[in-house]
């Protein structure tokens, strides 16, 4: 907003004021845990860390910070096979879900056949339908069909009929430039990839941020399918920690915890004004 | 006429081919999974023989009218997350968002900070919360020097525990809520809320009669959402206690079951019961809002 010096009453200035302080404290208890885990991770191993968690670490063991990928162990895994782990399946299943949303929403969105209707009224009806119990099903055909503990698990991705927000994107795009290129005898393949594909690419960006952070963070079904030969970070640190009682390297869990939320925050700094400001707008207005 | 049919049958097969993936995984993942879950609801175990039947909803309701029965406090844990979200979490990162978008001081800065527990992992910042609140923890260590007492045993506690982890959801779940109000808000035109000022329009008025209408679908779409998810989204109980102290929902409950390999007949037949009653609910909820926003004209 340009010139934007707002004008506020007295009474407003001091609302603003409180709020003020208000969003500082909140702000403060956001960010100190992290605080508290660095200095945590400088710490000594053992049995002294639970009695005295808080005072500064003295002297600063960085070695923790090395340790971590010798001494961090779940089930035979250790740190770097962990984070590839949640590479692969943060990345592989999301481009999973992507590509299958992707392909149907662009369909549905500039098609006219039958069963469109179907797939769009489908959609919408499953979205308002409170559905608790499937985990038993999902996890017998997970069984069933050998993908647990194996990386088949991206292809569980998979389940998503189409993405209302890249329906409203795909809307948003002309469909002269369609036109003009189907004139010219492009076919639809290559209308697709060549012309509408590289417009939607800010919405289809930011659906690929949002759902690899959402897949590295995940760990409720790391820890049901994937725990024994694949633990993901997310899944590794909650076994790590579930053991900590007995093994006592607190320092080495809080080592490699910070280093596992970095990549998802260095993607949000790096994107946070595309996510914040651009597409979410036009998402969720279409 | 030829050419024509050629070109139907070509953009015929490049629908088809475009669709497969999402039919597909829909097909497997999500019409098959939920045959199967209620088909799993209706069959039990005999001595190695499996039947169909009612058994498992006339245990779960025999289970539920139990005096000592823990599916009383599951729902009831349930039901509490759930409001804790409509009641306190909306509201709350609505009135957020409407200083961040009347641009309070810093707020670039805040609308930032604020988004960040939505993308840390779980499994780190619930346990960097336990440590947090626990003995010899930072809170335990500040009351201890100053007020001379520790702090309670907060997830050890049946009292304390469910709250407590209720209280962790709520906390770090502004932000992503702001994210979504935010966008709705600054689609807002600016000239709306300029010749309302210059009428003499004060600022809670403003919220309450000019943005909150505005802003109505993304409202109504969030709590929408919110009571899909009434049974199935309450909290990370699995980081905090595992369900002990009074902590189990219906949804940590079923995974547990899961994580067992077990029971998982008689966990289907509980989901079925929940989405039986969830429906509905939403049902309503989806009407009330409709209802709402033709009132408010968005």
């Amino acid at each position: 907003m340009k010139g934007s010096k707002i004008k506020r009453s007295i009474s407003q200035r001091v609302v603003f004021a409180v709020v003020f302080v208000l969003f500082c404290i909140y702000a403060i208890t956001l960010i100190y845990p992290y605080i508290f885990a660095f200095n945590a991770a400088l710490k000594e191993s053992g049995r002294v860390f639970t009695r005295d968690m808080v005072s500064l670490a003295k002297p600063a063991r960085w070695k923790n910070f090395v340790d971590v990928f010798g001494e961090f162990v779940v089930s035979d895994s250790g740190y770097f096979k962990m984070t590839w782990n949640s590479v692969w399946y943060s990345f592989g299943g999301t481009m999973v879900k992507l590509i299958t949303v992707t392909l149907s929403s662009y369909v549905v969105c500039k098609y006219r056949f039958k069963g469109r209707n179907l797939i769009y009224n489908t959609l919408i009806f499953t979205m308002v339908l409170p559905i608790v119990g499937s985990g038993p099903a999902m996890y017998k055909l997970l069984s069933d069909i050998n993908f647990i503990e194996s990386p088949m698990m991206i292809f569980t991705f998979a389940g998503g009929l189409m993405d209302l927000m890249l329906f409203a994107y795909f809307k948003s795009i002309p469909w002269e430039y369609a036109e003009a290129a189907f004139i010219d005898g492009a076919g639809h393949f290559k209308v697709f990839y060549k012309i509408m594909l590289p417009q939607a690419m800010p919405a289809i960006s930011v659906i690929f941020i949002m759902t690899v952070v959402s897949c590295w963070n995940d760990y409720s079904a790391p820890i049901l399918y994937m725990n024994e030969k694949y633990p993901t970070l997310a899944s590794g640190l909650y076994s790590f920690h579930e053991r900590i009682r007995y093994s006592h390297k607190h320092p080495i869990f809080f080592a490699g915890a910070l280093f596992a939320i970095l990549p998802p925050l260095a993607i949000f700094i790096a994107f946070q004004n595309s996510i914040m400001d651009k597409v979410f707008l036009g998402g969720l207005k279409g | 006429m030829s050419k024509n049919n050629s070109r139907k049958i070509k953009q015929s097969v490049f629908i088809i081919l475009m669709l497969t993936p999402a039919i597909v995984g829909f097909f497997v993942f999500y019409i098959y999974v939920n045959f199967k879950s209620v088909v799993m609801a209706f069959s039990f175990e005999k001595g190695g023989e499996t039947f169909y039947g009612l058994d498992n909803f006339i245990r779960f309701f025999k289970e539920f009218t139990l005096p000592d029965t823990m599916f009383k406090d599951t729902i009831l844990n349930t039901l509490k997350s759930f409001l804790s979200t409509i009641v306190i979490v909306y509201p709350v990162s609505l009135i957020m968002c409407y200083f961040i978008y009347k641009k309070i001081v810093g707020y670039r800065f805040f609308r930032c900070l604020f988004y960040i527990p939505a993308i840390i992992m779980p499994t780190v910042s619930a346990v960097l919360f336990k440590y947090i609140i626990s003995m010899e923890g930072p809170i335990d260590v500040f009351l201890m020097r100053f007020f001379g007492r520790n702090v309670p045993d907060f997830l050890q506690d049946g009292s304390l525990a469910m709250g407590t982890i209720i209280f962790y959801s709520v906390y770090f779940s502004f932000g992503g809520n702001i994210l979504y109000f935010g966008g709705a808000m600054n689609g807002i035109s600016q000239e709306v809320i300029e010749s309302a000022t210059l009428d003499g329009c004060g600022w809670v008025r403003e919220l309450i009669s000019i943005v909150i209408p505005m802003i109505w679908p993304t409202f109504s779409t969030l709590l929408l959402t919110a009571s899909v998810g009434i049974f199935t989204a309450s909290g990370p109980v699995l980081l905090f206690t595992q369900g002990g102290f009074n902590t189990y929902t219906i949804s940590y409950w079923i995974y547990e079951q899961m994580l067992e390999n077990n029971n998982l007949e008689f966990a289907s037949a509980v989901g079925l019961s929940c989405s039986v009653i969830g429906f509905p609910i939403v049902m309503l909820i989806k009407w009330g809002l409709n209802k709402i926003g033709d009132k408010v004209g968005a």
